[in-house]
């Protein structure tokens, strides 16, 4: 099963370990501590060689919208967003949120998890963030 | 370096021409711009293209620039093509006025271009070039500026309705120009009516796709005493940067990058935001220009709804923005958009803007965003022009 990341940026993004818990592949920096997402080589700062680390699997919300008119291959309505990760990382991702309850807002705590983005039999497997209690 | 002038420009209408190509488009805006200046093909030493996505969307992935310079009888000379998404035309008229300012050519013309009527996903949103990873996750730029307006809502206390006001503003000015793509009038009620695309933006706050071309020539002083021209429109300022990607935690009530080509295009000119008469805002989705007004210091930030409400920023407000309808409305032909606002700013400078004139308008800013890159716009451009002093139409204020 394919994974985001793997045909836009070369890598997936996302992983998932024995206990079910999910992270982000992000790079850091050994030399100034700079950590980023999606990963880069070479630190934006001071172009030194990053490694590659994994996120937390709980954030915020920055801001989330309901989107209607999604670009094809979605079913709407989505629910997507920024969501702030440990790190000062910002992830816009897909948020699994149940009709009925309260919309996502800025400063929700939410939690990684690693899901199908779409629907369909090729639908790649990535982040989404759902409640946080 | 050296000033620079603007001598002509010229544009196509903005809409759904399925029959013209890339080609034609980008001649016929430039052959209005060589007749608009009384400038021959042959005088033309450089010519500086932008097209955004032509090889996504028209199979031409390279020489643009050179196709309508073939068309225009435009032979032996640098052909520059710019693909700097929203802001490729933009970024055309910058490198032309570089050249020009430099000493390095005196005479250049700008063609900005873009055919998008025959694109595949038809009534989904645009996708972003520089947001292929979050696209896999269902990002469209309507989504982006959907959660600014949130942001801004939430902070500010921005109402529904003053985002709508852009809408309803801009179409009101697009009623006034021929060339624009959606001209009859809407109310608050459609555009708060209108089909939900994301967030608090329904189909009358996001720009329509469409084809188009608009084009300018720029000249030196030497190059229009040789011509026998006397411009006019000077080019005070243009200015263009790429985003801040490293800070991610970005405030999106404002945009960080936007702030710092505006107060560049500032200090380069020695205008002032209080200067300015007359603005073309890059207003792709109607949040996006309530927004801009801050950036660009037309008011305090978290003062823009109520700008906008006080009707100041419509025709017949002490300073108009996107008189031509901007983008909402005359349409956004990705590549055409940045010379388009040049067009509709140099017809206002000169004083032959019809019925949507701005009454003694000496100083016009031009204000672009082009895409985005890991959360950040990957470009913005300032443009400010200024008329001569005495040169032109004498102010009826």
């Amino acid at each position: 099963m394919s994974v985001v990341g793997e045909s836009s940026l070369g890598a997936a993004v996302i992983g998932c370990d024995a206990d079910g818990r999910a992270y982000l592949y992000v790079s850091r920096c050994d030399r100034c501590g700079d950590v980023r997402f999606p990963s880069r080589p070479l630190c934006p700062h001071d172009l030194s060689a990053t490694e590659v680390a994994q996120s937390g699997d709980e954030g915020t919300i920055y801001e989330a919208v309901q989107m209607s008119l999604v670009p094809p291959g979605f079913d709407a309505p989505v629910w997507v967003g920024y969501v702030d990760l440990p790190g000062a990382i910002r992830v816009f991702s897909q948020l699994a949120w149940e009709p009925g309850e309260s919309a996502p807002k800025h400063g929700d705590p939410v939690k990684l998890t690693m899901q199908r983005v779409r629907s369909g039999p090729d639908a790649p497997l990535g982040p989404v963030f759902t409640r946080r209690a | 370096m050296r000033k620079t002038f603007l001598v002509g420009v010229g544009m196509t209408s903005f809409g759904k021409f399925a029959s013209l190509g890339l080609g034609e488009l980008g001649a016929d805006a430039g052959l209005q711009a060589l007749r608009d200046a009384g400038v021959s093909p042959r005088d033309i030493e450089m010519v500086a293209c932008g097209c955004a996505r032509s090889g996504t969307l028209q199979a031409r992935e390279s020489g643009v620039g050179q196709l309508i310079g073939w068309h225009l009888g435009i032979e032996g000379v640098p052909v520059y093509n710019e693909k700097a998404f929203c802001a490729s035309g933009a970024m055309a008229f910058n490198l032309a006025n570089m050249a020009v300012a430099s000493g390095a050519h005196d005479v250049a013309l700008v063609v900005g271009v873009e055919r998008m009527s025959g694109r595949g996903g038809k009534g989904r949103p645009l996708l972003s070039d520089g947001m292929a990873f979050e696209s896999e996750l269902g990002f469209a730029p309507p989504a982006y500026y959907a959660m600014a307006a949130r942001r801004h809502m939430e902070t500010y206390g921005t109402t529904r309705e003053q985002i709508a006001t852009v809408a309803v503003k801009n179409r009101k000015a697009a009623a006034l120009n021929p060339k624009a793509q959606y001209r009859t009038p809407i109310t608050l009620d459609d555009v708060m009516g209108a089909r939900h695309v994301a967030g608090p933006l329904g189909l009358l706050d996001c720009c329509p796709t469409g084809d188009g071309a608009a084009a300018a020539i720029i000249v030196s002083e030497d190059a229009a005493s040789r011509l026998g021209l006397t411009p006019v429109v000077e080019v005070v300022a243009s200015v263009v940067g790429s985003g801040y990607y490293a800070d991610q935690l970005r405030d999106m009530t404002s945009f960080g990058l936007d702030r710092a080509t505006a107060t560049r295009a500032y200090e380069q000119s020695g205008i002032a935001p209080k200067d300015v008469d007359v603005a073309e805002v890059h207003d792709s989705f109607s949040i996006a220009e309530l927004i801009h007004y801050e950036d660009l210091g037309f008011c305090q930030p978290g003062h823009a709804g109520r700008l906008v409400e006080s009707g100041e920023t419509a025709l017949g407000g002490s300073r108009p923005v996107n008189t031509g309808g901007g983008l909402l409305n005359r349409g956004h032909p990705l590549g055409a958009t940045g010379v388009a606002q040049i067009v509709e700013l140099y017809d206002q400078l000169r004083g032959r803007a019809g019925e949507r004139q701005v009454d003694g308008a000496r100083v016009g800013l031009a204000h672009i965003s082009g895409g985005f890159h890991e959360g950040d716009f990957a470009t913005s451009g300032v443009t400010i022009l200024q008329t001569r002093q005495g040169a032109l139409h004498v102010s009826r204020r």
